[in-house]
């Protein structure tokens, strides 16, 4: 069978995964949404937003439709992996197919009327890219990793070493990007009245978990940057906290300085007992 | 592998017997490499003339236009084996096949490259580079041992 066609077969087998797990995922959403709802929804649980209800006449028809659509878009997540089969032009069409995905998820999302606000809408495209990108990230770790254990089983020279800050740069580059604009891109997705995302899951999931795993894997790399880091860690947290909190969220620095020292300590640690 | 040597004068000739519990593809490895015994790898030149190839001094061997062509420093020679007839018979040589059409000396890398794209290249003896499928990467560890 050529590459082509087995391709195009596995692209076909994903799809049809991809389109029950899709329209199931998006009413199980609705279901935990509206049994978690407080207050309660009138009625029972809804399956669609009450703005698609209107737009389609009646509950049932605008089941149906949502129905199409989200399963056209589990479909088209399922085939995410298909361009990594591909020998040829992986990251054009992976490009492609972030393109084509954007695409359904927003006239899904316009259709079955998921998004009440634009901002809504362009949070979850970053939100998109940002999984794309991490899809991309863990793949070329891998490639990387094979074509470091290859090298080595022929005694080929080993990639030259990167200066310490050079190799501090992306980790700077990504604690910039979680400190500094996530906090605003969760206050757009946040329920206007009790803000859950930037008031409990920001300061106190996902900024200690990214400082403490970020660390971990930078100490592991570079030994002398474990204590620089946290420090990086706790002064990039300060333009959120007076630009978009207060100064009650000064924790946050803590919170920050001590996830990272903890996160290289512990790398540290774990390179040394390792060697 | 056991193996078990068995002087007789009274046989005309030398006999291999192999027994193994099931035909696996070692085994056919084995038989393949038996058959072939020490005849060496032949080569032909554009005039038709052919050469015994010395393993050591070969590149790559790839297919193309239908003929699969033996590479080394100084030429290009063509081999009458398919590429998968070469792969059997070249195991237990440090040669790995690296995609659909090609299989390199291991031997003779001097350099092993990855793009941002994921794609893999290899650089042999003289500058001659090659692409590595992601599908054969398994296949390259297992060559070295990996």
């Amino acid at each position: 069978m050529t590459e082509h066609r087995a391709v195009i077969r596995e692209l076909a087998r994903r799809a049809a995964v991809g389109f029950p797990l899709g329209a199931a995922l998006v009413y199980l959403v609705f279901l935990l949404g509206g049994l978690f709802a407080f207050p309660a929804p009138e009625g029972g649980v809804p399956v669609v937003t009450a703005a698609m209800a209107e737009r389609w006449g009646n509950p049932v028809t605008a089941a149906l439709v949502q129905f199409l659509w989200s399963g056209l878009l589990g479909a088209v997540l399922e085939t995410a992996e298909v361009p990594f089969l591909l020998e040829r032009g992986t990251a054009l069409w992976s490009g492609v197919h972030f393109l084509l995905t954007a695409a359904v998820f927003s006239l899904a999302g316009w259709q079955c009327r998921w998004f009440p606000y634009r901002e809504t809408w362009l949070c979850l495209l970053g939100l998109l890219l940002l999984c794309y990108l991490l899809m991309w990230a863990v793949r070329y770790v891998g490639w990387r990793q094979d074509v470091r254990v290859i090298r080595k089983g022929m005694g080929l020279p080993e990639e030259p070493e990167q200066p310490p800050l050079r190799k501090a740069l992306p980790y700077a580059a990504l604690a910039a990007g979680v400190e500094l604009l996530l906090p605003w891109l969760l206050r757009l997705l946040d329920a206007r009245d009790v803000p859950v995302l930037t008031g409990i899951f920001y300061p106190f999931l996902i900024l200690p978990l990214f400082c403490f795993f970020s660390s971990w894997s930078l100490a592991k790399r570079c030994r002398q940057l474990w204590l620089a880091y946290p420090v990086l860690c706790g002064v990039l947290t300060l333009p959120c906290v007076f630009l978009l909190y207060n100064s009650s969220a000064l924790f946050h620095v803590w919170v920050a300085v001590i996830a990272a020292l903890a996160g290289g300590l512990l790398g540290t640690l774990w390179e040394k007992f390792r060697k | 592998m056991k193996l078990e040597l068995h002087i007789d004068p009274s046989l005309s000739e030398t006999e291999v017997i192999v027994r193994a519990p099931a035909r696996t593809p070692e085994v056919d490895t084995l038989l393949d490499r038996l058959a072939a015994g020490d005849a060496p790898l032949l080569g032909f030149r554009e005039d038709g003339a052919a050469v015994p190839l010395d393993l050591d001094t070969v590149l790559r061997f790839y297919g193309e236009n239908k003929d699969v062509q033996a590479q080394t420093a100084e030429a290009v020679y063509t081999v009458r084996e398919r590429l998968y007839e070469l792969e059997r018979r070249l195991a237990g040589h440090p040669f790995a096949r690296v995609s659909h059409s090609e299989i390199v000396n291991l031997k003779r890398v001097t350099s092993l490259d990855l793009s941002l794209t994921g794609t893999i290249r290899i650089t042999l003896t003289g500058g001659v580079t090659v692409y590595v499928s992601r599908r054969y990467v398994k296949k390259m560890k297992e060559v070295l041992g990996l």
